[in-house]
């Protein structure tokens, strides 16, 4: 059995996921396009089938990549059942997609999530009659709790395609209805008709496609050009009298939502005697309510649960039989009056009778009403009490301290990842630095080890110490605290605080052409590269994610830092940290510029206004954080293990072996191949005053890891930082000084100075580049970025020299 | 001449719109796409809108019981009416 998990973003949907599937997870990438897929089989516990997790996503119209991914796998994969989870706490705007569902003929199951948290605010849904409504089978569970998960999985054979909704509002059906004949005919009339399979595409959904100027759907069709203009002419007519053909479609379906809520949602009385209606739960609203949670979760909802206020069938609300009708029609007045009046008696006694978000008809009419019961209509009252969650989001997007507060959590996280000194105590290691430490001491132990196992001076000793473990543990001496970056920005995605960065900062990227949501992807980039490069996933704009992927790698990440500090240090020692933080202030000017610049030549088109949904802060759960951390550092780990280590082998095998006395054989660096390339490629930086072998092939080491250029450039004046200056980073370079670097062509400190701004802007290391490839899906982008970055590095290196040289000469 | 000033207060644009208070959304003239975004997310003509706070970043509102941060640009492009 195939099944896809679909649902709007923060609706729980990765942790059931992570539920139904636990460990059997395999992450891959849809074909053709960069979105992920995660797929996994579900555990022997629950039954058995295979889950695609399809993009969280908010409609199945084709907007965003996302969005074409999921349909187009419906339409075409057609899984047996789709689970459509749901946010039983916004239930409103997350059944748009399960009508989207509907119209396209799926067989779902509604997953009625985070039914525990309805059940703390002493709301009750009516699962069994939201299901009658919806015509399909709806589970409530609580993803988070693990409850009701055992029953989802049981009603998945009962998923079933739902007969098709009438929208509430009459000139739209005619419309589509219209339109459906016209497309029937020119279906019939095309000789070709698999061309546009109506098996695969249902009739009634083209037609509300077609109406929607869906480009994809009407690509498909090809339509003739007489149908094209009639359905034109009946779309003209249509805006003409009813305004726009797709907000109409948008308002009739949450107009039917509504019409299903408005009758789901129950409550106690306050005597506690019967149940009765309202519209939406206010949130932060408490009633004196006991509600088991077991029962509620109990699915099938217990029928006499609901005899208190009287089934939906004694009211005798049937909107299936007011189809058709406009929605002005409907419900009928006499409904409400009587509904109100059985089941709270008066609506004065009740605080929140009917609170909630109504539309215009329904408000009206409420107005009327309370007008009548001789009471004011007010608008401030009722749903506007604030939550806990716009409490907190009084504090974390306050007009003053929004930013304070968010630069505060950034440097802390720093400070733990990256800082050498904890708390300010010298000496003391904050944990990121004191777990790198321990897992390039473990890699130094074992790197001893190995090297007991072959005998001195061999070839193979040093493929594999110098090679494999110099290369590969100087990137694996950092994964601790690209974990530890990731851990902390996990849990900041997780309890919702993300969404509020994206906006407190998106008025001010937006200057340089970036967005809200590019921010922390560049925060991120000065500790590591590569999660900053994995971090711009969360982004929905391809062409603004393409661009951050761009600007990310001009941050200086932490790797640079020790050829900063080696050459500041050695040249300019009275101005080293303002060199230092200078060149930091340098990367982001330049990011700025070229995000600037790229924007109006390349990544052009007006950016969409931001609007981000701010989800309701919650806890991070421990499970989803340490499930999508694993993810990452599996994926790291395989990275490790293929491109990073047949570049270590290349590189290795470049600077061991080289054509000595004739041959081809292994010879020291300086005789090496990658010498010959150093020599080779040394005239094209004489321009930049480093035009050396020993500093290109510096550099070209720097590839692999951008601490190799400094034990490069230790190795090669003969000091002997030695293998384990790699793993150690800045350790072991203080032998580094002033006249050993001039001995390695670096005749000038405006030389010195042109070589750390070439380092700084330079291709990205080995590891960035390969998850730049997996981030941009080809390599056109990712070798486009390294030829940006080598040429501004170029350009940049070139004018200090030149300019600099004036002033010293 | 009073009936006019109370006219001209009821529809206003988002961005101006008071904290607290409840609004309909009469007319969306942002582009196309933009509007279509929207409207997956809850705003639609004829819908409720309640703007729960405004600063300089933007704003958060609430529609539909969920909460949106929208910028000043697309306030703007939003009218909505006092209901």
């Amino acid at each position: 059995m195939t099944i896809a998990l679909i649902g709007n973003p923060n609706s729980g949907k990765t942790t059931l996921f992570n539920e139904l599937t636990g460990a059997n997870q395999h992450v891959g990438n849809w074909p053709g396009v960069t979105v992920e897929q995660k797929s996994g089989h579900i555990r022997p516990r629950y039954g058995e089938g295979e889950i695609i997790d399809l993009p969280g996503i908010y409609s199945l119209s084709p907007f965003s990549l996302e969005e074409v991914v999921s349909r187009d796998y419906l339409i075409k994969e057609k899984p047996d059942v789709v689970i459509n989870i749901v946010d039983a706490t916004n239930l409103e705007r997350n059944l748009y997609l399960t009508i989207q569902l509907i119209e396209l003929n799926a067989p779902i199951v509604v997953a009625l999530n985070m039914m525990d948290e309805v059940t703390k605010t002493g709301y009750r849904i009516n699962v069994e009659s939201l299901s009658r409504d919806l015509g399909v089978p709806v589970v409530p569970i609580s993803a988070a709790k693990v409850q009701g998960i055992k029953e989802l999985v049981a009603a998945l054979p009962e998923a079933h395609i739902s007969i098709r909704h009438m929208l509430p509002n009459s000139h739209l059906e005619h419309l589509i209805a219209l339109v459906e004949v016209l497309l029937r005919n020119h279906l019939e009339q095309k000789i070709k008709i698999s061309d546009y399979e109506v098996s695969r595409y249902p009739l009634h959904w083209t037609a509300i496609k077609v109406l929607e100027n869906d480009e994809l759907v009407l690509h498909d069709l090809n339509l003739d050009d007489i149908t094209k203009q009639a359905i034109e002419a009946l779309m003209a007519d249509f805006e003409a009298k009813h305004g726009l053909i797709c907000s109409a479609f948008a308002n009739a379906r949450y107009e039917l939502i509504h019409q299903m809520i408005y009758k789901r949602l129950t409550r106690w009385s306050e005597d506690g005697s019967h149940y009765h209606y309202v519209k939406h739960a206010p949130e932060g609203y408490h009633l004196h309510t006991e509600c088991e949670e077991s029962e509620l979760l109990s699915p099938p909802y217990p029928a006499e649960r609901m005899s208190g206020s009287g089934d939906d069938d004694d009211v005798g609300i049937d909107w299936h039989g007011s189809k058709g009708t406009l929605h002005n029609d409907w419900p009928p007045e006499s409904l409400f009056i009587a509904k109100d009046q059985d089941s709270c008696g008066c609506p004065q006694q009740d605080p929140c009778d009917l609170v909630g978000l109504e539309d215009s008809s329904l408000q009206k009419r409420r107005n009327s009403r309370q007008c009548r019961a001789g009471k004011e209509p007010s608008s401030s009252r009722g749903f506007s009490q604030l939550d806990k969650s716009d409490r907190l989001d009084k504090i974390f997007t306050h007009r003053i301290w929004a930013i304070p507060i968010f630069l505060l959590m950034i440097f802390a996280i720093f400070h733990i990842t990256f800082s050498s000194s904890f708390l300010g105590i010298p000496g003391v290691p904050s944990p990121g630095v004191w777990l790198q430490k321990l897992v390039s001491s473990g890699i130094d132990g074992l790197s001893g080890l190995l090297a007991s196992l072959f005998s001195e001076g061999s070839w193979a000793k040093s493929l594999v110490i110098d090679g494999v473990i110099g290369g590969i543990g100087a990137v694996l001496s950092f994964v601790p605290q690209i974990m530890l970056l990731f851990l902390f920005l996990t849990l900041l995605e997780d309890c919702g605080y993300m969404s509020r960065a994206a906006f407190i900062m998106d008025r001010f990227l937006r200057r340089f052409g970036l967005s809200g949501k590019s921010f922390l992807p560049m925060l991120m980039g000065f500790g590591c590269t590569v999660p900053a490069v994995m971090a711009t996933r969360t982004m929905e704009n391809e062409n603004e994610r393409r661009l951050t992927l761009m600007l990310v790698p001009f941050m200086a990440c932490g790797a640079r830092t020790p050829i900063f500090l080696v050459l500041a240090g050695a040249f300019f020692p009275a101005y080293a940290d303002i060199l230092v933080f200078a060149l930091y202030l340098l990367g982001i000017l330049v990011a700025i510029l070229s995000g600037i610049l790229l924007r109006k030549l390349i990544f052009k088109g007006a950016s969409l206004p931001f609007m981000i949904e701010l989800p309701r802060y919650r806890l991070p759960r421990l499970r989803s954080v340490l499930m999508s951390l694993w993810d990452k550092l599996k994926g790291f780990l395989v990275r490790a293990g293929t491109i990073i280590f047949v570049m270590c082998v290349v590189i290795w095998v470049l600077s061991s072996f080289g054509i000595a006395d004739g041959r081809f054989q292994m010879v020291d660096i300086d005789q090496s191949l990658l010498a010959a390339l150093g020599n080779l490629i040394a005239p094209l930086f004489t321009p930049l005053g480093f035009g050396t072998w020993f500093a290109a092939v510096a550099l070209l080491t720097g590839f692999v890891t951008k601490e190799s250029v400094v034990s490069t450039l230790g190795t090669l004046s003969g000091i002997g930082v030695g293998d384990s200056g790699a793993v150690g980073g800045a350790g072991g370079t203080g032998g580094l000084t002033a006249s050993a670097l001039q001995g390695l062509g670096f005749v000038s400190p405006v030389a010195a100075l042109s070589f750390m701004v070439f380092c700084l802007l330079y291709v990205p290391c080995v590891a960035t580049v390969a998850t730049l490839k997996k981030e941009f899906g080809s390599w056109k982008w990712t070798l486009a970025q390294v030829g940006y970055s080598v040429s501004v590095a170029y350009v940049l290196g070139l004018l200090v020299y030149q300019i600099g040289s004036l002033f010293v000469a | 001449m009073k009936d006019r000033t109370i006219q001209a207060t009821e529809t206003a644009v988002l961005d101006e719109a008071a904290i607290g208070r409840h609004y309909r959304i009469e007319d969306c003239t942002t582009d196309g796409r933009t509007r279509q975004k929207l409207e997956c997310l809850g705003v639609v003509t004829g819908g409720q809108i309640e703007v729960i706070s405004n600063t300089s970043a933007g704003l958060i509102v609430n529609v539909r019981n969920s909460r949106l941060a929208l910028s000043h640009e697309l306030a703007r492009q939003l009218q909505v009416e006092e209901s």
